[in-house]
């Protein structure tokens, strides 16, 4: 039972080892890592490698590592045991590894802890290995295939949710700041119609400025840029956010904000876009732009352009 | 890109031009149609590629040379006592940038002129050839049904 009592101590420093491994990078460590390798399985392969630049690798197998780390299954316990008798000498690892399988069931209370630990850690680096993989699987080749599953996510960036969702808050602000009882169908169907026009404008908007984008560092992540949509997918998307939010408005709340919306939409794409090229003043066109939903807010409940 | 795959394949952006470079897929049965979308998006590619890189090296070459005029008429080096690359703060750079654009004025309006063209071109095939397949499966679907 001495394995027991020396997998014990290393049990915290089980944790630290891998941190330690990390932070200094000690590189004489891989043969050892590369011997085990050989004789482990697939999963303490992979955890091994977790400490090089394997980081793809990592991510996949990190998330498998912790999945299986709830239940307590013998595979995911002997990549640990095996990473414990690395911080001893290369003897004793010689002799504890067969003597492993048994003490398994035996010292399955500490294996839990080293789980929890491992688990913390493995999350912590997921998260980092995550960004790292993040941006290697950026250079790489990708196929040019519409992903139905990531097409909500690759929506709302063609249409710049955030920024929408904030013309929206400002177009409702507009409505509440109108002297007339409140409306609550009027005012759903207006912050509704408004939305749909702003996601249409901003597509169109994306659509204009592929190859200007992809210079900048701010927009060079936008998903034409990317090629994960096609151009032809954009404006589709775009006329069907315009048209219904523009006849939502015009029939729905009334003819004044339906065209003013229109009109919203045609400044943003067909002025500020191209004027963005050519001088400064399409600052003051991007400004009324961003004017003009509040005011939409307005002609919404009131129905006219008159002040109070 | 692997030799089986049926769909135009996207890659990492470009050194110089900051574009992303398209392999188109050539289908088997392209209808004449298709092939036009494809040769116009092939040298809608090769132009935006050529003026990019173009730019953006005359760029960086010009900004390179603004800061080192620049700082010599300060009376500084290109590297401080830290070996930090010394950077002119931004009121400066305006003019460096303002120059830049009023220089290529006609250039960038001649490509944005292009650009939009070309755009609304390849848009506009893109959307004959995704009628023209959609018939098609209609057509088939017809005749198998």
């Amino acid at each position: 039972m001495s394995a027991a009592r020396c997998c014990s101590p290393p049990r915290a420093l089980a944790g630290l080892f891998v941190w330690r491994l990390k932070s200094t990078g000690v590189w004489q460590i891989p043969c050892q890592f590369v011997q085990l390798c050989h004789t482990a399985n697939d999963r303490l392969i992979t955890f091994q490698y977790f400490n090089f630049l394997r980081r793809m690798y990592v991510t996949q197998c990190n998330k498998d590592l912790s999945q299986r780390a709830k239940p307590k299954s013998n595979s995911v316990a002997s990549p640990f045991r095996e990473l414990q008798q690395l911080e001893q000498e290369k003897k004793v690892i010689h002799k504890i590894r067969p003597v492993s399988p048994v003490h398994l069931p035996l010292s399955e209370a500490s294996m839990s802890n080293e789980l929890r630990e491992m688990k913390s850690v493995a999350q912590t680096e997921d998260s980092v290995a995550a960004v790292r993989a993040e941006a290697k699987g950026d250079r790489q080749w990708k196929e040019m295939k519409l992903q139905l599953d990531d097409l909500p996510g690759i929506l709302a960036r063609l249409s710049k949710i955030k920024l929408t969702a904030l013309v929206v808050s400002t177009a409702s602000a507009g409505f509440a700041m109108a002297p007339v009882p409140f409306d609550l169908t009027c005012f759903l169907l207006a912050s509704l119609g408004t939305g749909l026009a702003s996601c249409a404008a901003n597509s169109i908007n994306q659509f204009f400025e592929v190859p200007f984008d992809s210079n900048m560092n701010r927009t060079k992540n936008r998903p034409l840029v990317r090629g994960q949509i096609s151009p032809l997918l954009a404006v589709c998307f775009a006329a069907s956010c315009g048209v219904p939010g523009i006849t939502l408005l015009t029939l729905g709340v009334n003819p004044l904000t339906g065209a003013l919306g229109a009109f919203n939409i045609f400044l943003y794409t067909c002025c500020y876009t191209p004027m963005k090229r050519m001088s400064i003043a399409n600052t003051w066109v991007g400004a009324v732009v961003g004017a003009i939903p509040p005011v939409m807010g307005w002609t919404a409940a009131t129905g006219s352009l008159d002040a109070g | 890109p692997p030799a089986h795959s049926r769909y135009d394949w996207i890659g990492p952006p470009d050194k110089h031009s900051n574009l992303r470079p398209v392999i188109f897929y050539v289908p088997p049965e392209e209808s004449p149609l298709e092939r036009r979308l494809r040769e116009t998006r092939q040298e809608a590619q090769a132009c935006d590629q050529r003026f990019w890189a173009r730019h953006n090296r005359a760029f960086c070459q010009e900004k390179e040379e603004f800061i080192y005029s620049r700082l010599k008429a300060k009376g500084l080096e290109m590297r401080d006592e830290t070996g930090q690359k010394a950077t002119l703060n931004a009121e400066e750079m305006a003019d460096f940038y303002k120059d830049f654009l009023s220089k290529n004025f006609r250039k960038h309006m001649q490509y944005n002129r292009d650009w939009y063209k070309r755009n609304f071109t390849i848009t506009f095939l893109m959307g004959q050839v995704a009628l023209a397949r959609a018939l098609r499966w209609l057509r088939w679907k017809k005749k198998n049904v």
